[in-house]
């Protein structure tokens, strides 16, 4: 079996918020690189990436220079198509985009392997547990005004989340009292059974994460986790944070690759180590990450997109929860839906997904 | 003043070895981004980045893409434009493409500033010294068959170059032993007085690193440096070889932005800072990386481009020698030219580089 060709699309998704109806900019859209991979044997992966951002259609042209390099190749030596890909880029990598544009190719790769063997991937991979929790996310962003983020908190809370995340280190002015208030008021609207985690997104420095974090612990809140609290490669700062707080904290979201896990596992940076599909370069790299942090003793969650990640989570032993993060919705034709606050894993082999061609139509973007 | 307009080129400038003569591989290419900031009121600023390999055009991209965002921007404001675009980024970067591309921009706006300050632009960054030590680089490659190596050292010396590095992991069937014998045989052919230093390209274990680093100390070889012996973000392995090693360890080039150099300067992974101003993000990174070095009390040298790293080195206390690698040479109408061993530092304006017309339209590529 050889990769016969590849196709990639930009298109730019609208950034509504569907979980709890909160967007934080609903008129923004979200620029998403889909790619297809086509094998000699008519088995066809599909992949994504994002994260472009200014540079999307770099990312989507990086996507295109790869892939035309891996024409030709066995799909199922995903290692050797790496690592050509490595060489072929040289110094251009490893990180950035072209980690952004491997990832892509990687899972695609992924997902012609399940199709040929004709297993869905988190059975392929380990294959842990056949449901997983999961958390609704991207619906109480920290550009809300405290109204709305309480009114959506109790939404998701009728919907029959059961885990949810939220945001500190608000825009604007703002103090510990403000940011202990609004985290406080969101925990009284979902009661007290709900896991509430939250995101900092790198806004505080060490000092700060601790002095209000231990607020944030006085006040009650309960979080199950706090998420990175500070810069990404602070790993002695993160270190800090984790040692002061009882509060868990996770990070790992922003790093490229796998060497960095070690650098944060080695350093006790965090408590939970959050991986990115994208940024750390796809399933293969994934995997590497999480044995290394069940070495560690320590859970791992997963950085967006459910639609790939259930898989992910649901085959490795030290999985904790899946991000619900329903940016891509749009794209597929089906996704993984929340029951009883947990993920069913897809039974289709693969990823079990499918492009909606007319998403890709409606919000395809020249490139 | 505002940037008013930002032009890009690539150009696969020859992969030949102008120092001796003995190219690896005569027929590849380098391919090079150029890129043009020019200020409403005249002023035109140049940066270069590569290492694009076969993303070169997406790096050219992401470079365009960049660029239509600092119109209008004002180009002396260095860290406020890093910024924009930063975040107009946003989790494409920090490193990769990203970074590559934003330090071309970086350059032009030193550039710019040097040209609008009327100063070349080691005298606008501290103008440590008028004069810097520099080695030839490239002409010593571990591609070269032992007689091509031994007689371009030889021709190094000739031409009176008083540094040069060699690179050892060689390709193909090796040993301890021949590794060891291709060093002392390009010893001998640059004679004793010869400043050399080695480049291992991450290709060694920490293990390897240590036996084979040791070996050629009891040869009797005399390294200068020993460089990248390992993979570069393995801190503690690094130390590991710094701290087994007489001979010092230099490291850097292969880390992006200026975080790992904290954690390299921390870990003791290193003897000598290596900076690359395209990996760095360009030259106002660079320079913070150049002060966390002397704060630790360790010495900076350059990887690449000398033509710009002349001001860098020249430019801080701690500045140890630049590589005076010649891939870029074409690219300009005249590049500074070692003398006794040593770079004058340059007194045009800004960079004082300026592209050859002839060469852009001769090596460019659509």
């Amino acid at each position: 079996m050889k990769i016969s060709n590849i196709r990639s699309h930009l298109v730019l998704l609208p950034a509504d918020e569907p979980l709890a109806g909160a967007a934080e900019n609903p008129s923004g859209t979200r620029p998403i690189v889909a790619l297809e991979v086509e094998t000699d044997d008519g088995a066809t992966g599909l992949g994504v990436t994002y994260f472009g951002g200014a540079l999307s259609r770099t990312l989507k042209h990086a996507v295109d220079e790869l892939g035309a390099l891996a024409k030709g190749e066995d799909p199922l030596r995903v290692e050797a198509v790496a690592a050509k890909l490595r060489a072929a880029a040289g110094s251009a990598g490893p990180g950035g985009i072209f980690h952004l544009a491997l990832s892509a190719i990687d899972t695609a790769l992924w997902d012609i392997r399940g199709k040929v063997l004709n297993q869905p991937l988190w059975k392929l991979l380990g294959g842990a547990r056949e449901r997983v929790p999961t958390y609704a996310s991207g619906a109480l962003m920290r550009g809300l005004t405290l109204d709305r983020v309480v009114a959506a908190a109790a939404t998701l809370k009728e919907k029959g989340w059961r885990e949810m995340k939220t945001q500190l280190a608000l825009p604007g002015e703002t103090s510990p009292g403000i940011e202990v208030e609004r985290v406080r008021r969101v925990r009284e609207a979902i009661g007290p059974e709900v896991k509430l985690m939250c995101d900092i997104n790198q806004r505080w420095r060490p000092e700060q994460a601790i002095d209000i974090g231990r607020r944030v612990e006085e006040a009650g809140v309960g979080l199950f986790w706090l998420e990175d609290v500070t810069a990404h490669d602070d790993y002695s700062g993160l270190a800090r944070v984790t040692a002061a707080l009882d509060t868990p904290v996770a990070g790992g979201e922003y790093v490229w690759g796998i060497v960095p896990f070690r650098h944060m596992m080695e350093r006790h940076s965090v408590d939970i180590v959050m991986i990115d599909l994208v940024r750390v370069g796809g399933i293969t790299q994934w995997l590497k990450v999480a044995g290394m942090a069940e070495a560690f003793n320590l859970p791992v969650v997963s950085h967006l997109i459910p639609e790939v990640h259930v898989h992910l989570i649901g085959a490795v032993p030290n999985g904790l929860t899946v991000e619900y993060m329903p940016w891509l919705m749009p794209l597929f034709e089906e996704v993984p839906q929340m029951q009883n606050g947990e993920l069913v894993m897809p039974q289709r082999p693969g990823l079990g997904l499918a492009f909606d061609r007319d998403a890709i139509r409606r919000y395809g973007a020249a490139a | 003043m505002k940037i008013a307009a930002v032009r890009t080129h690539i150009v696969l400038l020859p992969n030949d070895e102008p120092l001796a003569g003995f190219s690896e591989n005569p027929n590849a290419k380098n391919p090079i981004v150029a890129v043009r900031v020019m200020t409403d009121d005249g002023i035109e600023g140049i940066g270069v980045t590569y290492f694009g390999g076969a993303l070169t055009k997406s790096l050219r991209l992401a470079v365009d893409e960049l660029a239509e965002r600092v119109i209008g921007e004002d180009p002396l404001r260095v860290e406020a434009v890093a910024g924009k675009l930063a975040a107009a980024a946003g989790s494409a970067g920090p490193d990769g493409i990203l970074t590559m591309a934003l330090s071309a921009l970086d350059v032009a706006l030193w550039d710019i500033k040097g040209k609008a300050l009327n100063l070349p632009l080691w005298k606008v960054l501290g103008g440590g010294r008028d004069r810097i030590a520099t080695y030839a680089s490239g002409a010593l490659r571990r591609g070269l068959p032992l007689a091509e190596a031994v007689e371009a050292g030889r021709r190094l010396k000739d031409q009176g170059w008083r540094q040069a590095k060699m690179q050892l992991a060689l390709p193909g069937d090796t040993s301890p032993q021949q590794e060891v014998e291709r060093a002392r045989a390009i010893r001998e052919a640059v004679g004793p007085d010869m400043v050399l230093m080695c480049d291992i390209n991450q290709r060694w274990r920490v293990d390897q690193a240590i036996a084979i680093g040791r070996r050629v100390e009891q040869a009797g070889v005399g390294l200068f440096w020993l460089e990248d012996v390992t993979a570069h973000d393995d801190y503690k392995g690094l130390a590991r070889v710094t701290e087994a090693l007489a001979t010092p360890i230099a490291g850097g080039e292969y880390l992006w932005g200026i975080a790992p150099f904290r954690h390299m300067i921390a870990a003791h992974s290193v003897d000598i800072v290596m900076i690359d101003q395209v990996r760095a993000g360009g030259i106002t990174p660079w320079l913070k990386i150049a002060g966390m070095a002397e704060a630790a009390n360790l010495p900076v040298v350059s990887h690449g481009v000398p033509e710009i790293h002349v001001h860098l080195v020249g430019a801080v206390p701690n500045g140890l020698t630049v590589e005076y690698m010649p891939r870029l040479f074409r690219l300009f109408e005249e590049v500074p030219r070692p003398q006794n061993g040593a770079l004058a530092l340059p007194s045009a304006p800004g960079l004082g580089l300026k592209f050859a017309e002839d060469a852009i339209a001769r090596y460019g590529v659509a």
